[in-house]
């Protein structure tokens, strides 16, 4: 009968007698304080740009920042003061930052010639000293736009291509050199994975990025498949000496912490007139540059002319950069 | 290749002393076998004079330094003559002058058309006046010895050079192309590649892309080829990109093929 008449919801035992809410142990403490201090340390590192901003590091006009693509003018000019006045805090240097536009009925294209390249590498350092990577760190990744390809003669195949060649005179014996930049592809694949729209194609064919607006995922990189996108991964750390203070907004201005750069073809330059920095050093004539909807231009001579190649064509980036051979 | 000094000088010597024969001696049969010995070969028949001077040069210099020095005169004619090679650095500049930043060397130090552009005064037929001009072929020259001409099969020195005017080149009917038009003579071989260069696919330019926003600049043949060695020279390469700090494999051969450095198609 007892059996039959117990009640499980009311029994009385040693389990239901432990105490449901336990005092505070030292063990309890410790664990609640370690929580109860990681948490306020990330209220504080999501907080750290109110701080600051009191401080007067950042002003409140660039964490409301829009989008390149609508500010004003006005606007546009406030920011580049401010990032110029940044730049003289922080590297002692007052850049010139300029933003210019497109020109009407252009069409930016670059035909490099791979009989006349030798490999000598000075259109990476011309690079390096007009866009103003960072460089100078043990610990930096190379930041330069330009890689040189030494390349297997009989064949156009990457993956026996070597950029750390060093050799007493280029070229070598064997080998001839494909320097690759930034294809400015019509298809660009990198504008069409970001996220945030931060990078995305001006009516000249360039591709750019807002560096403000940029959040650094890298997704651009991934997509690129010609190797043109390079990530800041720290602060740049240029001496002040090598500072060029020709700088415009989309280009080469001193870029931020975390963000993607690449290849603009000199925008700063180009849409002045100038040819491109790599251009001007080159000591074999091996680069050609122009404006591909003239029809007298060089570049389209070298296009209707010669015999051109287009680097992984079959991926359809449609890229405006040209290799050509005239021999 | 190279001779001993004073040997080259007392070359030079039995030049001039050719060359003052030639113009001194009045048109006697001595003239006539000076030339005759100059048509046939400089390596055993010469001029009656030019050959006393070459042997007492020559044979004096061992035993006896004194018996045979050239005379002071013509001594300092030759070190007189002005320096030609300049330093690149000193080459007028190329590519705007605003970037001070990039290295717009031209690849060649020029000698001829810069001098004259920047109020040197040599004159290539001050010397040649005096010497005539001979078809030089398969003997090293006596004179311009630092020249080793290595232009294919292009080994006349006239097929370039005109035969009386030095300080100009020759065309193909024989009329004188001045040394500012020298890209007119290398077109007479190379039609291919001045019809390159004129549309802007051959050679190296500097300034502005947009003539209308600019000038540019256009370096002539002879400012990156030599024109007597006219492969382009090779060149020391910068030094290259550094490897990834933390990445697994460092170059294993520096020379051999290294890591795979762009994305797999």
């Amino acid at each position: 009968m007892t059996a039959m008449n117990h009640d499980p919801q009311n029994e009385t035992g040693p389990r239901a007698l432990e105490p449901v809410y336990e005092p505070w142990t030292r063990r309890s403490f410790l664990k609640g304080a370690a929580v109860g201090l990681a948490g306020a340390a990330g209220v504080a590192a999501a907080l750290h740009p109110l701080l600051a901003l009191e401080e007067g590091e950042v002003a409140l006009a660039d964490l409301l920042q829009k989008h390149y693509r609508q500010l004003t003018p006005e606007d546009l000019r406030r920011i580049m003061d401010s990032l110029e006045a940044q730049c003289e805090r922080e590297h002692g240097v007052r850049p010139a930052i300029r933003d210019p536009r497109p020109l009407d009925g252009v069409e930016f294209g670059y035909a490099l010639n791979l009989a006349r390249c030798i490999g000598c590498r000075r259109c990476v350092e011309a690079c390096r000293q007009e866009n103003n990577p960072s460089r100078d760190d043990e610990d930096d990744i190379e930041m330069a736009y330009i890689r040189v390809l030494e390349m297997n003669q009989g064949a156009i195949n990457l993956e026996t291509s070597n950029v750390y060649y060093d050799a007493e005179t280029v070229p070598r014996e064997g080998k001839y050199y494909m320097p690759a930049q930034c294809h400015q592809c019509r298809q660009a694949p990198c504008t069409k994975v970001c996220p945030v729209r931060a990078t995305w194609q001006e009516p000249d064919g360039l591709v750019v990025i807002d560096y403000n607006w940029c959040i650094g995922c890298r997704y651009c990189m991934a997509a690129c498949p010609y190797d043109a996108r390079r990530f800041n991964y720290r602060k740049p750390a240029i001496p002040p000496d090598a500072i060029n203070p020709d700088q415009s907004y989309l280009s080469n201005r001193i870029r931020p912490k975390g963000v993607v750069d690449k290849c603009t073809f000199c925008l700063h330059r180009t849409r002045a007139g100038k040819y491109p920095a790599c251009l001007e050093v080159c000591p074999t004539g091996a680069r050609v540059f122009g404006n591909l909807r003239d029809p007298g231009s060089e570049i389209r001579y070298v296009l209707e002319h010669k015999r051109v190649y287009i680097l992984k064509e079959e991926v359809g980036t449609a890229p405006r950069f040209y290799y050509f051979f005239d021999r | 290749m190279h001779r001993p000094l004073d040997q080259i000088h007392g070359y030079g010597f039995v030049c001039l002393a050719g060359g003052v024969s030639y113009i001194i001696l009045p048109k006697t049969d001595q003239r006539a076998s000076l030339r005759a010995g100059m048509r046939l070969d400089g390596k055993t028949i010469a001029g009656a004079a030019a050959a006393v001077a070459f042997l007492s040069v020559q044979f004096a210099a061992p035993w006896a330094s004194s018996a045979a020095e050239p005379p002071a005169p013509s001594i300092a004619l030759f070190t007189n003559l002005p320096v030609v090679a300049r330093p690149p650095a000193q080459q007028p500049a190329t590519g705007l002058p605003a970037d001070t930043h990039l290295d717009k060397t031209p690849p060649r130090q020029t000698v001829g058309l810069d001098l004259v552009r920047n109020g040197w005064t040599y004159n290539c037929m001050e010397c040649h006046k005096l010497i005539p001009a001979r078809w030089h072929y398969d003997r090293p020259l006596n004179e311009h010895q630092n020249i080793r001409l290595e232009h294919g099969n292009n080994r006349f020195c006239l097929n370039c050079h005109h035969p009386s005017d030095r300080n100009a080149f020759v065309d193909y009917d024989g009329t004188a192309i001045s040394q500012s038009d020298v890209v007119l003579l290398c077109g007479k071989c190379h039609g291919t590649i001045y019809r390159d260069w004129e549309a802007g696919a051959h050679g190296r330019q500097n300034g502005y892309w947009n003539p209308l926003m600019g000038a540019r600049t256009k370096l002539r043949c002879i400012q990156c080829h030599d024109p007597h060695r006219p492969q382009f020279q090779p060149m020391k390469p910068l030094p290259p990109p550094k490897y990834p700090p933390r990445a697994a494999h460092p170059p294993a051969a520096r020379d051999g093929a290294g890591p795979v450095t762009m994305p797999h198609e």
